[in-house]
């Protein structure tokens, strides 16, 4: 089983009912293939970057999930042929965000040490005169 | 009177950029980080070159990636045509 993640653009006047269809769907396929959904993002309307369709807004929504690979070809025909659906994106989730603080903590951990050593050096450069005039 | 040799300014080499993602520790770079994507993208969308930001190879060719794949689903544009 892998981690997958999907991000998929539905118009923004559709009601609130017509993305938790979409949502169900995907728990569906999931379920289907031996995984669930584990993280919903609802990120919302946004402004597109471009017109989509005549349409300048989205209703964004970000889902992480767990399945099979068999899932996935299946899931993205019927996201493609969705007429409500301006834009999807499945891709491996390749945990971007929790890599990223783990490296990033190792790195503050890293010059912080650093930093607490470098006082110490001076602590005992400032020692050495006082031991020349003994 | 002997003229005096013209000094050749001698120009100081230009100081070499640091890369951004090296600096801050970044292993991977997440296409929905929409704030990142715009700050290494120019003004018309496009990706900003190597020249300009300082970024390694290996993090510029993983930023490719990831501002392609935002621009996919209309987070970051393909081209911005009229801006001011």
């Amino acid at each position: 089983m892998k981690k997958y993640e999907i991000i998929f653009v539905l118009q923004a006047d559709e009601p609130e009912v017509e993305l938790e269809a979409r949502v169900a769907k995907v728990q569906a396929f999931a379920e289907k293939h031996g995984g669930a959904i584990t993280e919903h993002n609802h990120w919302g309307v946004r402004q597109l970057a471009y017109q989509i369709q005549h349409e300048t807004r989205g209703n964004y929504m970000h889902l992480r999930f767990r399945c099979g690979g068999d899932a996935i070809a299946p899931m993205d025909t019927e996201f493609r042929l969705d007429h409500k659906i301006l834009r999807h994106l499945i891709v491996v989730d390749e945990e971007w965000k929790e890599r990223n603080e783990a490296s990033m903590a190792e790195k503050r951990r890293i010059a912080s040490a650093a930093n607490s050593r470098s006082p110490r050096f001076a602590a005992v450069e400032s020692h050495e005169p006082e031991s020349a005039d003994d | 009177m002997a003229k005096r040799p013209v000094k050749e300014k001698k120009k100081r080499p230009p100081k070499k950029k640091k890369c951004f993602f090296c600096t801050e520790g970044y292993v991977a770079i997440d296409y929905k980080d929409v704030d990142l994507m715009r700050k290494m993208t120019t003004e018309r969308g496009k990706i900003s070159p190597r020249r300009n930001t300082g970024t390694c190879p290996k993090h510029q060719r993983m930023l490719a990636a990831a501002v392609k794949r935002s621009r996919q689903i209309a987070l970051v544009p393909f081209v911005k045509e009229y801006f001011r």
